[in-house]
């Protein structure tokens, strides 16, 4: 970890850590319904959007995540309703129907890159969701289905749910940064046919992360449903959903621990005031930030923090000018 | 029987103007090297401009298409220059996520502006219909299929026979090559973001007689005109019609004969689009892939 060109080494990083966490376990006792509504919300999306930053770190750029967010959502609610399980159950046992379709999709999607894989994935969500609408004796249909509310709709349980994942999700990446299945990541981004030459297993990362990340976003549309204990077709399988990470990851810096949680909680609070002032079209507020942050910060606000400190440290020590290594250059 | 040429007839309209929609995004992707989401919005703004026109003045949709066009190719202009040519060399995923935030932000700028309703235009000769063979055709339907066809004639005329069109040809095949011979890149990519522009918006006026106009119009027209270039194959204009054939065609059917099938033929595009990308991994001949 301390010697990784994308990490701040010291005890700084884990100061930060527990002062968040510490920070984090009080904030909903001070936090009124509303409030607290936002705070579910901005986790949901930490750890949506960390699953997807890993999940582009394969270099797979999905733009259909909502796929499997509806599909955990549909699972679970369909878990809970016939066989009368408890919502945390039916939220675990669907990951491993989520899973298994995650990893089917990848395995089917291995060949398939670049924008090809982003418009693919999309079509796969689309086609998730036209099925719910359709199978009408299976998921309700259009009228949705009604769902018990979750720890009997108790706010505070439902946030430190969503914190305890996000949590897990922060130390998973965490994880995955200091392991050398990180190098073997990076190369398959680079280049698939090098990664394997080199003898990275590419096939079996490029699935294994997306299944992970689908079975996260899986269980965030599980938990939603019972957040919420009301969902259709509209509401769970939203492109907004599958946009939401990839404008987060992208605005708040690639390939990143904070970039991500940095872009999930500015822009869903962005988001949730920008929706309280108009009635709808809230999500021009993602439009622009997407266009301004791709022209002017491309490395995204992290990135930029990053090539500042580097650039300082480096100046410090010998003078000599940092190499451009946080923006993955493309030619 | 009639019930199939019926269905047949209606598909190759709604063919025709896939077919428009999809030659916009084949020749971005053929000189620019570009995956435009934001064409389906460009759609949408055409028709909402035809609409707005119509109720404004009466002026019939239609004719709209030529002051539209005009009008959409000055703000295609305008989008390339200030929003796609700073990304022009950047990861193909940049480029993709630049033309969606452009998407979602004239989608919402819509939405804020002229709300969600479904709008139609009720023009004089909506009733009026031409009997083809056995079926009866409406007179709109017919004149908008008429435009689509007359568009893509035009830009394919344009494209053989004149100079500009022969630049494109050449900025399409090398960019470098064509820069050294004197060809201004920079002016071939705004203009042919430009002429894509222009064509969807003439696509839109077509939209806005054919369905309902709203902001999220182009949404799934753009998935679909996707589905046509990545079935038909890149620089193949040939392609893009029997693809777009294919795409309206089994649309049309699924939804005359399957049973409550107008939800299931939306699902036709998807289906389609898998699998011509299972099939064929690479999308379009040429393209680069990386990313």
């Amino acid at each position: 970890m301390a010697n990784h060109p994308l990490s701040i080494s010291g005890a700084g990083p884990w100061i930060v850590s527990i002062a968040a966490v510490v920070g984090l376990t009080i904030l909903p006792f001070h936090l009124d319904g509303y409030l607290l509504h936002w705070a579910i919300t901005v986790l949901m999306y930490v750890s949506m959007a960390l699953a997807w930053d890993v999940l582009a770190r394969t270099g797979q750029s999905s733009f259909g995540q909502v796929g499997f967010f509806g599909l955990g959502a549909y699972v679970s609610a369909t878990l809970s309703i016939d066989f009368n399980l408890n919502p945390l159950t039916a939220i675990l046992l669907s990951t491993l129907g989520v899973g298994a379709v995650a990893a089917l999709c990848s395995a089917l999607f291995l060949r398939v890159r670049g924008i090809y894989f982003a418009i693919l994935t999309l079509a796969f969500a689309e086609v998730f969701k036209v099925l719910t609408t359709e199978l009408v004796d299976l998921t309700g249909g259009p009228m949705g289905l009604t769902v018990p509310a979750m720890f009997n709709g108790n706010a505070t349980e439902s946030y430190f749910f969503m914190l305890a994942l996000a949590i897990a999700c922060v130390i998973a990446v965490n994880l995955l940064q200091c392991s050398k299945l990180n190098f073997g990541i990076t190369a398959i981004r680079s280049s698939p046919e090098v990664a394997s030459a080199f003898g990275v297993p590419v096939n079996l990362l490029k699935i294994g992360v997306f299944t992970v990340a689908g079975v996260i976003t899986g269980i965030l549309g599980g938990f939603y449903a019972f957040y919420t204990s009301y969902i259709n077709p509209e509401s769970v399988f939203d492109t907004s959903i599958s946009v939401a990470p990839v404008i987060m990851c992208i605005f708040g810096g690639l390939y990143t621990i904070v970039g991500p949680i940095f872009g999930a909680v500015t822009l869903t609070i962005f988001q949730e005031v920008l929706r309280t002032m108009i009635e709808s079209g809230s999500l021009v507020i993602y439009g622009l930030l997407l266009i301004f942050s791709i022209i002017f910060v491309p490395e995204g606000v992290w990135g930029l923090v990053l090539r500042g400190s580097s650039k300082m440290r480096s100046t410090k020590a010998d003078g000599v000018k940092p190499a451009e290594q946080v923006h993955a250059a493309d030619p | 029987m009639e019930l199939f040429v019926q269905a047949t007839v209606n598909g190759v309209i709604t063919a025709g103007l896939y077919a428009l929609i999809a030659y916009g995004v084949l020749i971005l992707l053929g000189i620019l090297n570009i995956v435009n989401f934001a064409h389906g919005e460009f759609v949408m703004l055409g028709a909402y401009l035809a609409y707005w026109a119509f109720t404004a003045t009466g002026i019939d949709p239609l004719i709209m298409a030529l002051p539209v066009a005009i009008g959409m190719f000055l703000f295609g202009a305008a989008i390339y220059q200030f929003g796609v040519r700073p990304v022009l060399n950047e990861p193909a995923v940049n480029q993709l996520a630049l033309t969606y935030g452009i998407s979602l932000t004239l989608q919402n700028l819509a939405l804020i502006f002229w709300h969600s309703d479904l709008r139609s235009i009720n023009v004089p000769y909506a009733d009026i219909s031409v009997k083809l063979g056995i079926v009866n055709v409406g007179l709109m339907r017919l004149a908008a299929f008429l435009i689509a066809c007359v568009a893509i004639g035009a830009l394919q005329a344009v494209t053989y026979y004149t100079r500009i069109g022969k630049a494109l040809q050449a900025v399409s095949q090398n960019k470098t090559a064509s820069a050294l011979i004197g060809i201004n890149v920079n002016f071939i990519h705004l203009t042919t973001f430009g002429i894509a522009a222009a064509v969807a918006g003439i696509a839109g006026t077509v939209v806005s007689v054919l369905m309902y106009t709203y902001p999220f119009v182009g949404v799934p027209l753009v998935l679909k005109a996707f589905t046509i270039v990545i079935l038909g194959g890149l620089g193949s204009v040939l392609g893009t019609l029997l693809a777009s054939l294919v795409l309206g065609l089994s649309e049309s059917y699924v939804g005359t004969f399957v049973p409550d099938g107008s939800g299931w033929s939306e699902g036709v595009t998807f289906l389609l689009i898998i699998i011509a990308l299972l099939v064929r991994p690479q999308g379009m001949f040429g393209v680069r892939d990386h990313g």
